[in-house]
């Protein structure tokens, strides 16, 4: 069976430039020793029976149990661990490291390794948002094979012999010929030119290296065939995955640690860290008064005070503070179309002439209907009509106008002169429509 | 410079505690309109954009400078002065309602009240000018819930309410002529030299033969103070498309929506030059400035080309079916209470043709 080439129509009218290059050299990081593991990993439920304080798991035990429709999950780590404090309503549980990483016991199977690992947790669900539970098998696979964001580098090269095998790694722990989709840029599809598979359907799209070209959602909404929109389960990941999850089967070291990039910081480079360890910033050398992003700028989350790995994370940024604060800045009218960061400048922004400021002093909000919103949404919506249904609690129009085809890339906010937190906003709605309802989990479970 | 933030931060920070409490918004007012803001993004996406509301109202304000400065050349004093006074109103009245209602200062005004100038006659008294200054943003915006609710454009209301109350005092007929007068205070009384507006001969059909196109562009006219130069105009607006301040969709559909309309009526009756009716009267000041306030027109594209149309014909079933010389203004509010519809009814197509390809 030969390879599919698909092409996706998509060039945004604008390029995000954020650039660093980070250094292959890898970054050592260590932990603080201690892993804190939150009650709602992954946007399941888990329960914290056998977490008694003291009490020592071996590695690759179950550390929790969550019900899912598809069956029970559980949440294991590759070392031995002894339990300081269990799961709060609230606070995270608090584990400590007791011994060095192991790999996974010769007796467990591919698919317990796939339950347990925890690159699972890097599988998104690109149509409804958030973690695809790790028992769940997917209608379909995409794979980015580039990440746009947080930094424009330049796009790997994945070959196709090194990409396949750990494919094919992943699907036999599904148990079924998962159908594949992968992402990526002209180049990078090129040299899938040629290339056969035998015993799964492999499709390749072609799209520009744009954010957010990498997200599959935007297939779906610019109505590419053959995929059909939100009938199926989707799921969404990286090579890099991919590679961790091989190297999890295959009983390799680097399997115990979180691949991270780091940018913005002393010590650029990509940081292999345990999942869930907690870090002193301080060892990270980031400049004074810098602030921590776990992900991208576009998407990511700001880190509080002590940062822990998320397992799905894959890079982290630094961003300064700039305290100039310029007299009749606004007298300025922006023409130019760079991102120049206005709350926070980048420090490794150097070619924007001014950095102009703008941000949310003495702006309450007002939508101002410019519309710059639905200028720079991929997905084709009209974001400043669906914030004022959510606004005013229209959830019915707002699902009618799209509310599921949002790609949650953050454009939308990026864009607002107002700076209404638009895709905040969009996925707190979002969140909420996913959620089953209690009545529609009996139903599934009664199925 | 930075003396004076420092000043202004802490006088902020002292007065949020004192009893003097709820003049903090001004302070806070005056702080974000000299200096950047040092507020800091606390969720995804940690990067925005440069441009700004503030950036937005400002744009619009430097594309009609030119028309302003020029104005003040040949009427004299009395155009910056009603320019102090618009704004002066503007921000007494913003700056009320935004306390009332615990908000901050919005900058909106900064645009009504540029655009309430040029849309008056210099010869209007200034207490007239106050009145549909409060009028046209207490009943076209304010009562509607302030900026971004304005159902129709609150100058266009200020104009509309002297229009009605004292027309006398707003008619063609008290349009001077342009001269120069730039270090003269403007009297009624001894410069009532009025003009027939180039719009009127039009359409009375007694367009001076010798008046060409290229000089409707260049040359300075009587009328309303925006009206005075085409050409500045024309050179503001594609200043503002090029910054994406303004949507072309609207002026090209106006254009568009005119032509349409006047050569379906040129089957029946004689009609004034096209491109003679552009040039004249308030049609590109109404066009670049007023029909393209983002929220009085259409959200989706397509309502934007359609309400465009509209406005452009109805500019010219006004002009020419009424015994208004002009037609802008209504056609604008027309336009602009449509909008909401024509919304809706793209947005029902929409989601027809969504239906079928599901």
């Amino acid at each position: 069976m030969s390879v599919r080439h698909l092409t996706l129509p998509f060039s945004s009218p604008y390029r995000f430039r954020f650039r660093a290059e980070p250094s292959s050299a890898p970054v050592v990081i260590d932990g603080s020793g201690e892993l804190r593991v939150g009650r709602s990993e992954g946007g399941l439920g888990w329960s914290s029976r056998g977490l008694e304080p003291g009490a020592v798991i071996p590695a690759w035990e179950p550390l929790a149990q969550a019900a899912t429709p598809w069956g029970a999950a559980s949440l294991a780590v590759g070392c031995d661990v002894r339990v300081l404090a269990g799961f709060d309503r609230r606070a995270p549980a608090r584990l400590e490291v007791a011994g060095t990483w192991t790999p996974a016991p010769a007796e467990l199977s591919d698919r317990e390794v796939w339950l347990r690992h925890f690159a699972w947790l890097r599988l998104r669900d690109p149509v409804r948002g958030g973690v695809l539970p790790a028992t769940v098998v997917p209608d379909r696979l995409f794979v980015s094979l580039f990440d746009p964001e947080p930094l424009v580098v330049p796009a790997p090269v994945v070959e196709p012999e090194a990409l396949l095998p750990a494919l094919a790694a992943w699907r036999r722990a599904m148990g079924a010929p998962v159908p594949v989709t992968l992402i990526a840029t002209r180049e990078q599809a090129e040299r899938w030119r040629g290339t056969d598979v035998d015993d799964f359907e492999l499709d390749v799209l072609a799209t520009d290296g744009v954010y957010p070209a990498h997200h599959p959602g935007l297939a779906f909404a610019r109505r590419l065939y053959p995929y059909g929109f939100g009938r199926l389960r989707y799921a969404w990941t990286d090579v890099e995955t991919l590679h961790l999850f091989e190297a999890a089967l295959a009983r390799r070291p680097e399997a115990g640690a979180v691949p991270l990039r780091l940018a913005g910081c002393r010590r650029d480079g990509v940081a292999r860290v345990a999942p869930w360890s907690v870090i002193d910033p301080g060892v990270l050398d980031a400049p004074a008064g810098a602030l921590l992003v776990q992900g991208g700028l576009l998407t990511g989350t700001a880190a509080g005070p002590e940062p822990v790995v998320s397992p799905a994370d894959r890079a982290w940024t630094f961003l300064t503070a700039d305290d100039r604060r310029e007299f009749l800045w606004f007298m300025n009218p922006g023409i130019s179309r760079d991102s120049s960061s206005p709350l926070f400048v980048s420090h490794y922004l150097p070619w924007v002439r001014r950095e102009l400021g703008a941000g949310l002093r003495g702006e309450r909000r007002f939508c101002i209907a410019c519309n710059r919103c639905e200028v720079h949404c991929p997905a084709g919506l009209d974001p400043q009509h669906l914030w004022k249904c959510l606004r005013h609690d229209f959830m019915a129009e707002a699902k009618e106008h799209g509310l599921a085809r949002c790609l949650e890339c953050g454009l939308c906010s990026y864009a607002c002169p107002s700076k209404i937190e638009l895709s905040g906003e969009f996925r707190r709605a979002r969140e909420k429509l996913a959620r089953p309802s209690a009545a529609d989990r009996g139903q599934e479970e009664a199925r | 410079m930075r003396f004076l933030a420092r000043l202004l931060d802490r006088a902020g920070d002292r007065v949020k505690k004192s009893p003097a409490a709820p003049l903090y918004p001004l302070i806070e007012a005056v702080n974000a309109a000299l200096f950047s803001p040092d507020e800091t993004a606390r969720q995804a996406p940690f990067v925005r954009d440069a441009l700004s509301t503030k950036r937005f109202v400002i744009a619009v304000v430097i594309a009609l400078f030119p028309v302003l400065a020029l104005a003040t050349w040949f009427y004299g004093l009395k155009v910056p002065v009603m320019l102090v006074v618009a704004y002066a109103t503007g921000a007494v009245v913003e700056s009320v309602f935004a306390w009332r209602r615990g908000e901050h200062i919005h900058e909106g005004f900064l645009v009504t009240g540029m655009l309430m100038v040029m849309i008056f006659p210099v010869s209007t008294p200034l207490w007239v000018f106050v009145i549909a200054t409060v009028f046209g943003i207490v009943f076209g915006k304010e009562v509607f819930g302030g900026v971004g609710r304005n159902p129709v454009n609150p100058a266009l209301v200020g104009r509309l309410f002297v229009f009605l109350s004292w027309p006398a005092l707003v008619a063609p007929s008290a349009y001077p002529e342009p001269a120069y007068r730039l270090f003269e205070w403007f009297s009624p009384g001894a410069d009532a030299v009025t003009a027939a507006t180039p719009l009127a001969q039009l359409k009375s059909g007694a367009l001076p033969p010798d008046a060409s196109l290229l000089q409707l562009l260049w040359e300075v006219k009587p009328g309303c103070i925006g009206e005075i130069s085409a050409g500045l105009l024309l050179l503001g607006g594609l200043y503002l498309i090029f910054v994406r301040v303004v949507n072309f969709r609207v002026p090209l559909g106006m254009l568009a929506g005119s032509a349409v309309a006047t050569l379906l009526l040129g089957i029946f009756r004689p009609m004034p030059d096209l491109v003679g009716a552009w040039l004249t009267g308030g049609f590109l000041l109404g066009m670049f400035f007023m029909a393209t306030d983002p929220v009085t027109i259409p959200a989706t594209r397509a309502g934007k080309w359609i309400a465009g149309g509209l406005c452009g014909l109805l500019v010219v079933l006004i002009r020419a079916l009424t015994p208004l010389v002009e037609g802008v203004m209504f056609a604008i509010v027309l336009m602009n209470l449509a909008s909401p519809l024509v919304d809706e009814g793209v947005r029902a197509l929409e989601r027809r043709k969504e239906a079928r390809h599901e």
